[in-house]
């Protein structure tokens, strides 16, 4: 609409001007005397009309009511001219009567929403055309707008204050709250015309005086229900009010509740599910509220259940949504980033766990095995060398010490895997498969050399798959891949054993799995009961 | 007399072997306690065998291993004898691949059995080849399928099978388990009918083929 307020408001003038004109040219000054209160309330209609649409553009208030005192100063033109054409209100009720209901209709929102309030506003601007077209083409008695109106009116009227009535007592409080005032302009208008009816013969000129009284109360009524479906507040109180609500749903929510000033607004938050539930209570919402999405990225991070009138303020609806999105997707990495860091801490924590008990079994093993052997082998020498130099003795005491050296090996050899460094990951696996007591297939492509961290890692994790086939799964044979994905090594180890392995607390798969993410990586467990198990590790080679 | 060269970071079980193998009629040569010299050493001394340890200063990586390999590609006659502190089939079957002169690989431990340590140091600087019994042990026991051809050897097979592995000469089998050599060459034909290994005369030859097949 490129027609600028003072184009409107000039037409305006013009039209009054035009009526003025018109009257003392048909019935002289005294005439246009009498025109002049129907002019102020035409002019009135205009002016609040360019208020309203310079103020709420996306609102259809201010356009109507412009339409409605041009409607208004048109009738008077037209009754000054040729009043017989213009008589009984003619255009006031086949128009601005219709106009009227668009109004009412269109609050709180500012344009006609759902197929009923449509189909009832078209169905006002059709009702006289139709009906006085209809019966004269039918041939029908009465004809005539006067004896039609009469006839229509009570039931005409009565349908529209049930229709209203119902519609009030559906409403949702932000809706009766900015319906009120245009309600009681309606009322108000309705009543001054039924006193200037009965006055109409008595006092003509107090009968229109009480006429345009009632008609002046319907723009300011527009305007007042405008005003109200406003919700109170500015986007910087809400944004300065939504920054400080950190983490509290509540407190959020009444932040949410009163910028929107919708006392029914809830916050939802996706459950376990994924289904949008209400965040303080886990109810679903409720049953015709409307549900605005928030969105974290392309992540959906929640929404907003709140009056469907609120809509009538998409700026604060689109404010709203953007600052509840913000504080809730902060929230959400705020979470995630904890619960990571939870992780990390407990892993780090398992790792040295880990480490002391490696050391005290290593303990062990050297006192209760090689110390004593050696201890042993030592008596025995010393009593070979000090008595008779029985060969027995010597016998014995240098078997005690092979026996030593045999477990020293093999304790040594599990703190430090010195064929990784020797042979490399592969020749490694391949030295764990050949001491195994159960089959294993080697199968590598692997395109370069492994990093060493990750190569331990791998080592690590082979070594655990392997043992606990052997040991708990009574596997008949194990596979053992090594390949390259994209910038990572997988390894996997498939056995075909019993299945049900598990990351237990305490369990070497922990500890494996403990290793794998230290170095960036990811270990899966599958293993169905029956179903043998296979373990999985991606090892990225950008980490190393 | 034959010339030995030693090379083991430890001292005192340097200062054990030189004791031993002087004692039993070897000469020692050299003594070193890293890789460093080794080469030139043996250049200039001209030994017939080199024992040295995998293990050895500068990383204590696999220096023994690759000095082993430098010798082989200089002096491809050279007898050597690794020692190292555990045994992987792997390094086995590299040596072994390597043709030259008498190949030995043993635990370390083994020297504390010295009268079988004796035999395998004299073995390998004759020519032989002396495999850990530990690297022929995984071989034999590793678990294999059912119906395996393995399976159809009998047990005194099954044993003669393990003694080529280590290395043994018809002869020195014969002599351990109380045959005769005859017998013996019935056995180790019958052995490679059984499992369709082509029959190696080479006794090093044989053993890389024994062991190959074992470990597939």
């Amino acid at each position: 609409m490129a027609i600028g307020r003072a184009a409107v408001r000039s037409a305006a003038l013009l039209l009054a001007a035009a009526a003025t004109t018109a009257a003392v040219c048909v019935r002289g000054a005294p005439g246009a005397a009498d025109l002049m209160p129907f002019l102020g309330v035409g002019l009135l209609h205009v002016e609040v009309g360019l208020r309203l649409r310079s103020r709420r553009p996306e609102s259809r208030m201010g356009l109507l009511m412009i339409i409605a005192g041009g409607i208004w100063l048109a009738d008077e033109i037209g009754r000054q001219l040729t009043p017989g054409r213009f008589a009984d209100n003619m255009l006031l009720s086949v128009v601005y009567g219709p106009i009227m209901l668009h109004c009412a209709l269109i609050i709180p929102v500012g344009r006609l929403t759902g197929t009923l309030d449509r189909r009832v506003a078209w169905a006002g601007y059709l009702f006289w055309p139709v009906l006085v077209g209809g019966h004269r083409l039918l041939g029908l008695r009465p004809a005539g707008l006067a004896e039609l109106r009469s006839a229509y009116y009570p039931l005409v009227g009565a349908a529209l204050v049930v229709f209203f009535v119902v519609r009030y007592h559906l409403a949702s409080p932000l809706y009766r709250r900015s319906f009120t005032p245009f309600w009681t302009a309606m009322v108000a208008n309705t009543v001054m015309t039924a006193v200037a009816g009965v006055l109409f013969d008595a006092e003509p000129t107090w009968s229109q005086l009480a006429l345009c009284a009632g008609a002046v109360a319907v723009p300011l009524g527009a305007a007042g229900s405008l005003a109200r479906s406003r919700p109170p507040g500015t986007t910087l109180a809400l944004v300065a009010e939504l920054g400080r609500t950190e983490t509290d749903r509540a407190a959020l929510r009444a932040s949410a509740a009163r910028a929107l000033s919708d006392p029914t607004a809830r916050i939802l938050l996706p459950d376990a599910a994924g289904i949008l539930v209400d965040a303080e209570t886990g109810a679903a919402p409720a049953a015709g509220s409307a549900r605005t999405v928030l969105y974290g990225g392309s992540r959906v991070v929640g929404a907003i259940a709140h009056d469907p009138a609120v809509a009538a303020s998409p700026d604060v609806l689109a404010a709203v949504q953007r600052m509840v999105a913000l504080v809730l997707a902060n929230q959400l990495l705020l979470a995630e980033v904890e619960a990571q860091l939870r992780d990390v801490r407990d892993s780090r924590r398992r790792i040295v766990e880990a480490g002391d008990a490696e050391r005290r079994r290593v303990e062990r093993n050297v006192h209760d095995g090689v110390q004593q052997r050696l201890i042993a082998a030592s008596l025995l020498l010393h009593r070979g060398q000090r008595g008779t130099g029985d060969p027995a003795l010597v016998r014995q005491g240098a078997a005690e010490l092979d026996t030593a050296i045999g477990e020293l090996r093999e304790i040594v050899r599990g703190l430090n895997p010195s064929v990784l460094a020797q042979h490399g990951l592969l020749g490694a696996v391949e030295s764990i498969a050949e001491r195994s007591a159960v089959a294993v297939t080697v199968e590598d492509t692997l395109e370069r050399e492994v990093p060493a961290d990750l190569a331990v890692t791998a080592y690590y994790v082979t070594l655990e798959a392997v043992a606990n086939a052997e040991k708990h799964a009574a596997a008949s044979v194990i596979s053992v891949r090594l390949a390259n994905t994209g910038s990572a090594i997988r390894l996997t180890v498939r056995d075909d054993g019993a299945g049900r392995a598990g990351f237990v607390a305490g369990g070497g798969l922990i500890g494996v799995r403990d290793r794998v993410e230290a170095c960036g990586g990811t270990l899966d467990l599958c293993s169905p009961p029956g179903s043998g198990t296979t373990l999985t590790a991606v090892l990225p080679l950008a980490a190393a | 007399m034959t010339g030995v060269v030693l090379a083991d970071d430890s001292v005192l079980l340097r200062a054990g072997l030189e004791r031993l193998l002087a004692a039993e009629g070897f000469t020692v040569l050299a003594s070193l306690p890293d890789t460093g010299v080794l080469l030139s050493t043996v250049e200039a001394t001209r030994p017939d065998i080199v024992v040295l340890d995998i293990r050895m200063p500068p990383a204590y990586a696999d220096e023994g291993l690759r000095a082993a390999q430098a010798l082989r590609r200089d002096h491809p006659t050279l007898a050597i004898l690794l020692l190292s502190q555990y045994v992987e089939t792997r390094d086995v079957l590299a040596l072994l691949r390597q043709r030259g002169g008498g190949i030995g690989y043993l635990l370390k431990d083994r020297i504390t059995d010295i009268d079988r340590f004796l035999d395998d140091v004299r073995r390998v600087a004759a020519g032989g080849t002396a495999v850990d019994p530990l690297v022929v042990a995984r071989a034999l026991d590793r678990p294999r399928p059912p119906g395996h051809d393995l399976d159809a050897l009998s047990d005194r097979e099954r044993e003669i099978l393990g003694r080529m592995a280590a290395g043994h000469s018809n002869a020195g089998i014969a002599a351990l388990l109380f045959l005769g050599e005859r017998t013996v060459e019935a056995h180790i034909r019958s052995i490679f009918a059984k499992l369709g290994i082509p029959a190696e005369r080479d006794v090093n030859r044989r053993v890389l083929a024994v062991l190959s097949y074992l470990r597939t």
